[in-house]
């Protein structure tokens, strides 16, 4: 049946792609929170200048495909003289891509706060900074943390299509083991159940938080 | 001038890839509410495991991997199988939303004018569902377009995979490749606007 003795022979390759995998998804996901952050807290500015050029980039990140915008990033900078490794690339587009869509989930998130809180913030005498650091941001994290889990969940899914730079995450492992072994059953079948045990650890890290959150300190009025 | 005509290549996909996909994903949908034993069981098995793997590595295994168990597909029957159950598995859980969504009274008032189960469904629920999931139809539309390019991995010739080659002749891979983002761009993004719109009509 299963040739567990072949799993055991390349489990050290699986998991070598799949700290790879991990180790794309962590960089990108940090900073496109960062690039995400920013891009959407830029949204809020009502100059023109500052927001045609985030809609258009936001527009284009959507409306192409995450393969082509990683060919443009690999193949395309180097016209400009930038000359980029499979992994620098790899980052650069997902942080962008991820990025992208996280700036949407913040500017919803900063739009659903309640204007009193910036009223009061300025108020209080609080500089912008300080306003968003400790009085809007950590309200805004709070409400968008099961749209950015799911979204890190599609950045993990997306982490594959790293494999046509040929860099060794377990896409790309899954098959080179799959043509050296021809038994495709182990062979896809361990990347399978890596991919679906992240994907089920982040669907229940967002029930998680989800529940937590249902449940506020219950105030006694009188 | 070829890059057009690859394009439309992507784009032949996607009758049979939606058409599939709607017709599958809404039966799957009504069988996980009326939650049949067996059949919900392994259709929500189907779904998560769709949903959990990334659209290349499902591509991989249907393409590389079937043969050796003596199933061989070519790429294009590759392309229109995996990127109609990948539709069809994420247009399933769109849809049952949509029927948890509807009014229970829909149901009751159905079976109260004694409706056969099909009328019930194709007469009252369904129309509901799509209508009020049509975002998120034209959502999944968008996303299988772009999935259509990663088909190009296992050779089929479309635009992804000639825009590789013409980069190859040329050396030029910021207009080649500029030039494809422009063909998805222009399709999807007045798609995107349209789902927008179609929310705000929605929720009103």
């Amino acid at each position: 049946m299963l040739d567990f003795r072949l799993i055991g022979q390349y489990l050290p390759d699986f998991f070598s792609a799949l700290g790879m995998t991990l180790k794309i998804a962590l960089i990108s996901g940090a900073l496109s929170l960062v690039v995400g952050t920013i891009l959407g807290m830029l949204s809020l500015v009502n100059n023109k200048a500052v927001q045609t050029p985030i809609k258009l980039f936001n527009g284009f990140i959507r409306s192409s495909p995450l393969l082509v915008q990683l060919y443009l990033v690999h193949y395309g900078l180097p016209t400009f003289g930038i000359l980029l490794a499979a992994f620098q690339s790899a980052i650069i587009t997902f942080t962008l891509n991820t990025g992208s869509y996280i700036s949407e989930i913040v500017r919803g998130g900063l739009n659903s706060i309640d204007k009193g809180q910036y009223e009061a913030s300025k108020a209080l005498g609080l500089s912008w900074f300080k306003m968003m650091w400790k009085v809007i941001l950590p309200q805004v994290f709070k409400r968008i943390l099961p749209p950015l889990v799911s979204q890190l969940s599609y950045l993990i899914k997306d982490t594959s299509l790293a494999a046509v730079l040929s860099i060794q995450e377990i896409t790309y492992v899954s098959r080179s083991v799959s043509s050296t072994t021809y038994k495709p059953i182990e062979s896809y079948g361990v990347p399978m159940l890596m991919y679906l045990i992240i994907y089920i650890l982040f669907s229940l890290l967002s029930k998680a938080i989800v529940s937590s959150g249902k449940n506020p300190a219950r105030v006694k009025v009188a | 001038m070829r890059l057009g005509l690859s394009f439309l290549n992507n784009l032949m996909f996607l009758p049979i890839v939606l058409a599939i996909g709607i017709v599958l994903g809404m039966l799957i949908a009504i069988a996980r509410i009326k939650k049949t034993p067996v059949v919900s069981q392994i259709m929500i098995l189907f779904v998560e495991i769709v949903r959990g793997s990334p659209f290349l590595m499902i591509v991989f295994v249907v393409y590389f991997g079937l043969p050796y168990l003596g199933i061989k597909f070519d790429s294009m029957q590759t392309a229109v199988i995996v990127l109609s159950i990948t539709a069809t598995a994420y247009l399933s859980e769109v849809f049952r939303s949509g029927f948890l969504a509807i009014d229970r009274g829909q149901f009751e008032a159905a079976d109260a004018l004694g409706l056969s189960p099909f009328n019930k469904y194709i007469l009252v629920l369904i129309p509901q569902v799509i209508k009020m999931t049509m975002p998120s139809i034209v959502g999944q539309l968008v996303m299988t377009i772009k999935d259509t390019s990663i088909v190009s991995m296992v050779g089929v010739v479309e635009i992804v995979r000639t825009s590789r080659q013409i980069m190859q002749i040329t050396h030029r891979p910021i207009e080649a490749f500029g030039i494809v983002a422009l063909f998805f761009v222009l399709v999807c993004y007045p798609l995107i606007s349209i789902s927008k719109t179609l929310e705000k009509r929605v929720s009103r």
